[in-house]
Order: C-alpha cells, then sequence, then structure tokens
C-alpha cells in the first residue's frame, strides 16, 4: 500500500476535531507497519509476539488505559486523550484496520475488559488491573456468547452459584467465540446468579484459576483475534471479583455492561470499512487502468464507505455527548460489515482470474471481514433492533 | 453429479459427495472430466487436494486442504472441452454444495434457542432461508439452461451461487466462521470459481472491458 492512495484526511470526516484529526494522521502512518505482520499472523496467530514493538500496536495498546496507570510513550498526549473518545477509537480502529484488523485485535489491550472495569467498578478495582495491564501488557478476554445461544445474552445459562464453604461464589458453564480467549490472562465472564436480566453478573477471572480451561476455535480468517471456546469447572470466583458488587443490580451485570457493547459497536464498524478501503485502494493500485464499468463500480463503493463513516462518526459524537442510540450504534455495524463483504467480492472480480490466488493479502481479508458479520452481534439480531426504531418513527 | 443431458459430452458418472469436504469432490471432478489428469484453469493454476498435487507449495490455502500449482497446461487437444466440462462440474458441485449447506443450516438454526423458541421458529429466520430456497431453485433449473453457455454466463452463475452461499453463512452465525465446516467448502468452492470461472475482464460479448 503507498501513500498516493489515500490523499488527504477521511473524506467524510467533517465530525474530527484538531486533536483527532492530528490521531488521524498519526494511526495513518502506524498501520502501514502492519501489512507484513497480517500475512505472518494469519499462518499463526501467536507470531503477534514478534510484533509488539510496532508503534501502532503499542498506540492501541495504551490508549484506552486511563492517563494516569499509563506509562511515559512516544505519542502526543492530545492523540492519546483523542484516541480514548468514541469518536477518536472508530478514527484509530479504522486506520489500524486499514492496516490489519487481525493484528489490531491481536496486540495485548484491555478491551471490552478495560471497558467493563471502567463503567462497573471503583477506581481502586479497576485501577488495580489498568496498573497490571500498563505494566505487564497482555490480552483479555470478554465472554459472553454461549453454545446454542448465541446472540442472545439475557438468555445465558453460565451460573454463578454462593460456594458451599462461604468463600465467594462458584462458575460453572460454557463460552464460545471468545476473542483471545485462550491467550488472555484475565478476563470478564457473563453469568446467571438469579432469573432475569437483573440476574446475570459480570465476573473477573484470572486465565490461572482452577477449572477454567480455554481453547483456541479454527477460524477461518481473522485469526489475530483467536476466537476461543472457554469452560469453567467449578472454578472459584473470589466475592471482590464480582464486578459493580456497589452498584443497584439495575446498573451492574448484564444492564450495566449494554452500554459498554453499544459504545464498542461504532469502532467495529470503523474497522470494517478500514478494510473495505483498503482493498478498494488495493484494487486501485494494481490496476490503474481500470476501465470504465469496473471504474464506476468502484467509486461507488468508495462513496458508501465515505458514507458510513459519516454514519459511524456521528454515531461515536452521539456516545461522547452522553446521548447513547444503541439502534444507531447497531445499524452502523451491520452496514459496515455488508460493506465489507461486498468490497472484497468486488476486489476479487476486478483483480480478474486466480486474483484469490496471486494476491494472497486479498484472499487473506476476503475472509477477515466475514467476521465482522457476527462481531458485536449478528445482523439479524441488530435489525430486529432497528425494525423496533423504525416504529417508533426513530430511524432514520 | 446430476446427469448431464444437454449434449453429446459424457454424464458425470457419480455423484461427489460435498459432506466429506469440498476438495474431495474437487480431485472427482478432475478425475472425471480429465481421464486422471488435473485439468488448469486458463490462468494457468491447478487447484486441488495436497494428494493429487504432491509437489505443490504450501499456501495460505493449505490449512484448509487445498493445494495450488501453477504454470500448470495442458494438451491443446482436449483443453477447450475439458475446461467446458470441468466449469459445467463445478457449477453442479457448488449447487449441490448450497444445497447440503441449506440443510446443515436448518439443522443448526433448529437446535438454537431464543425466546423459548428454536431459531428456526422465527419469521426472520423463515423468510431468508424460503428466499434462499427459492433461488437454489432458479439455480437448478438453470442447470438445463444457459447457465454456462459461455464463460460470462458461468462466471455470472458463480456469482450468484456465491451470494447464495454468503446468505446461508450469515444465517450461521459465528459457526460458520469455523474452518472444520461448512464456511471452509464454502470458501473453497468461491476460490476455485475465481480460479476456473473469471472469464477475464473484457467481455466476448461486448468488447467492453469490466
Amino acid at each position: 500500500m503507498t501513500g498516493s492512495c489515500r490523499p488527504g484526511p477521511l473524506p467524510g470526516a467533517g465530525l474530527l476535531d484538531d486533536r483527532t484529526r492530528e490521531l488521524d494522521g498519526c494511526c495513518r502512518e502506524l498501520a502501514a507497519g502492519f501489512r507484513d505482520a497480517a500475512m505472518a499472523l494469519d499462518r499463526d496467530p501467536d507470531a503477534i509476539a514478534g510484533y509488539l514493538h510496532l508503534p501502532g500496536v503499542r498506540l492501541n495498546q495504551f490508549a484506552h488505559i486511563p492517563p494516569e496507570y499509563r506509562p511515559e510513550l512516544d505519542f502526543p498526549p492530545r492523540v492519546l486523550d483523542a484516541a480514548a473518545t468514541s469518536l477518536g477509537w472508530a478514527v484509530l480502529w479504522e486506520q489500524l484496520g486499514y492496516g490489519d484488523p487481525g493484528v489490531t485485535l491481536a496486540g495485548p489491550r484491555p478491551g471490552l475488559f478495560g471497558e467493563v472495569l471502567s463503567a462497573l467498578t471503583g477506581q481502586r478495582q479497576s485501577g488495580h488491573y489498568f496498573r497490571r495491564l500498563a505494566t505487564a501488557p497482555s490480552n483479555t478476554f470478554f465472554a459472553l456468547t454461549e453454545p446454542g445461544k448465541g446472540s442472545a445474552a439475557a438468555e445465558l445459562e453460565t451460573t454463578l452459584a454462593p460456594a458451599t464453604d462461604g468463600d465467594g461464589w462458584i462458575l460453572n458453564g460454557e463460552k464460545c467465540y471468545v476473542g483471545n480467549g485462550a491467550r488472555a490472562a484475565v478476563g470478564v465472564v457473563m453469568c446467571r446468579r438469579g432469573t432475569g436480566l437483573f440476574g446475570i453478573e459480570a465476573v473477573a477471572l484470572e486465565s490461572g484459576t482452577p477449572g477454567f480451561s480455554a481453547e483456541l476455535l479454527p477460524a477461518m480468517g481473522l485469526r489475530g483475534a483467536r476466537i476461543s471456546r472457554l469452560r469453567f469447572d467449578n472454578v472459584r470466583i473470589p466475592r471482590e471479583n464480582v464486578l459493580g458488587g456497589q452498584l443497584a443490580p439495575t446498573r451492574r451485570g448484564l444492564a450495566g455492561v449494554l452500554p459498554v457493547l453499544n459504545r464498542s459497536r461504532p469502532p467495529v464498524a470503523a474497522m470494517a470499512i478500514g478494510c473495505a478501503k483498503a482493498v478498494c485502494d488495493y484494487v486501485a493500485q494494481q490496476r490503474p487502468t481500470l476501465a470504465k464499468a469496473g471504474r464506476l463500480r468502484l467509486e461507488d463503493m468508495l462513496d458508501r464507505i465515505d458514507a458510513t463513516r459519516r454514519l459511524i462518526h456521528r454515531a461515536c459524537v452521539a456516545i461522547d455527548h452522553g446521548r447513547m442510540d444503541s439502534d444507531r450504534a447497531a445499524a452502523v455495524k451491520v452496514q459496515a460489515a455488508h460493506i465489507a463483504e461486498e468490497a472484497t467480492l468486488l476486489a476479487a472480480e476486478l483483480l480478474g482470474p486466480a486474483s484469490l490466488i496471486e494476491h494472497p493479502w486479498m484472499e487473506k481479508t476476503y475472509r477477515d471481514v466475514r467476521a465482522f458479520e457476527f462481531t458485536e452481534g449478528t445482523t439479524n439480531i441488530h435489525r430486529l433492533s432497528l425494525f423496533r426504531c423504525l416504529r417508533k418513527n426513530a430511524y432514520p | 453429479m446430476r446427469q448431464d443431458t444437454r449434449d453429446h459430452e459424457p454424464a458425470l458418472e457419480s455423484t461427489p459427495d460435498p459432506t466429506p469436504g469440498y476438495v474431495h469432490a474437487l480431485d472427482a471432478l478432475h478425475r472425471h472430466v480429465a481421464q486422471g489428469r488435473l485439468v488448469a484453469s486458463r490462468s494457468g493454476h491447478v487447484l486441488a487436494s495436497a494428494d493429487a498435487i504432491p509437489g505443490a507449495p504450501r499456501g495460505p490455502l493449505s490449512r484448509f486442504g487445498l493445494a495450488v500449482s501453477a504454470g500448470g497446461s495442458v494438451s491443446a487437444d482436449w483443453t477447450a472441452q475439458a475446461v467446458r466440462r470441468f466449469a459445467r462440474g463445478l457449477l453442479d458441485l457448488h449447487h449441490e454444495l448450497l444445497e447440503h449447506a441449506l440443510r446443515q443450516v436448518m439443522r443448526q438454526l433448529g437446535a438454537r434457542t431464543s425466546g423459548g423458541t428454536t431459531l428456526l421458529a422465527k419469521e426472520l429466520i423463515q423468510a431468508q432461508l424460503a428466499e434462499i430456497a427459492m433461488r437454489l431453485s432458479e439455480d437448478k433449473e438453470m442447470l438445463a439452461g444457459l447457465r454456462d453457455a459461455d464463460p460470462w454466463a458461468s462466471w455470472h452463475t458463480h456469482l450468484r451461487q456465491v451470494a447464495v452461499g454468503r446468505g446461508l453463512l450469515r444465517l450461521s452465525g459465528a459457526s460458520g466462521f469455523l474452518a472444520d465446516g461448512l464456511g471452509r467448502d464454502l470458501h473453497l468452492a468461491e476460490v476455485t470459481g475465481n480460479v476456473y470461472l473469471h472469464p477475464g475482464l473484457t467481455s466476448p460479448r461486448d468488447g467492453e472491458e469490466r
């Protein structure tokens, strides 16, 4: 990928303020280093260990650790501050996704575990984990999905029961399709302590805890995400690891985590359109004399990417201003996932016969982007919530 | 593989079963069409199992059981005919894989529950499955029609099949992304079509480049 394919600021990025523009420019340069790592991770996702020095990996690692726990870094503080906002998170992940989504997800970072800590715990508890993640970088996980349940989060069956000896809690059950679950040092498990939505709790779990086991699942693509299956066989959970214990049931557990999930969707959407933009630029670079019909199809795709970017940014700005619109956040994820898939199909066609053999990066990206369909909820789940919004005359 | 009644070319005698994996069926198609040899694409690539191409280098698709060799060529006397029969066989194979996938996805959705019922009982899901079944039915009818009359017709048939497969994968959720099942076989069918069925970038129908 050359800089000539990506002139100027992001088209459709009119909502960016100065510091977020600076972040965008910074990420644009950093993502270029991801392409070599991308192919290595597709062969072996644990190869990320050899790329932890990449500035893009480091920025992604520390962007969501609160400033008071960060070590001294080479990035301007205002860039790091910008990356911590929802809008900045989307800008960061679009540009890093442009480089490679697998590398972005494989690197150590607090991820949703950190977001849940910030949402549910006080400074003492979150500080303990953030300090640890800053000094001993490691992967984390967020375990919600269960076999046979899919995206029906409120129906999860993993149980949290009081230990018979009175010392904490006992966790039993199974989770699947958990990113980095088999490589993380610590994570959060959503589990059921009682009936109904408010009977669901979030607990912190260390990977070395007896009774906890995890295995990598064989994924078609996006191997850096290292999707995993987790099993909990009478895992003892210390009392203090039930996150948000100081909060009312209506503000902790799944109810407390839902805003975190909503906030995470626009960045995933941004990563998807980063991939879509990358494959479009790749086609333009490989076929500079693309004939009119192909050029028009490519330009149409780029227009759709720009429009989706504006929607993503608008959703992020609303979140940053405390206006959580979960339906719009879900809608942009669905739209971006479709665009990423369509962009790779178009690129494979426009690059000509055997393009999926002669362009290994394209074949990898063609597989990778399919993951955006089910990441952070499937299209069908989001369609239903969007319809409810439509019925209330609140969309589009 | 279904009985071919369109012309004098020999019908495929046995139906490669997609269930043990797309690659096994692809090998069987090579054997049938090329009498024990391997059919090369117009780009010179040969796609088959590692057993069928023992010297093939390892590549990104090796993980899914598909070997690729480049620079292949076959004798001119049977190339055109074999390539055409092979293309038709690939479309048949993709269609059968999709029918198999539809049944498998329905079984999966019947085993997953939400809101006290199976996903298969949801009207949203039912409508999507019905749409896929209709498009498969249309594809099947084209077997006896013009879908592979020329490379462009074959390619467009392939693209429609890809769209059907993607619809099924969306319904599968994350399980369709695992490399030990449906997602793998549908990906290999897409890649194989990209290699053997892509007609190039200039349409013989109107001479216009894509």
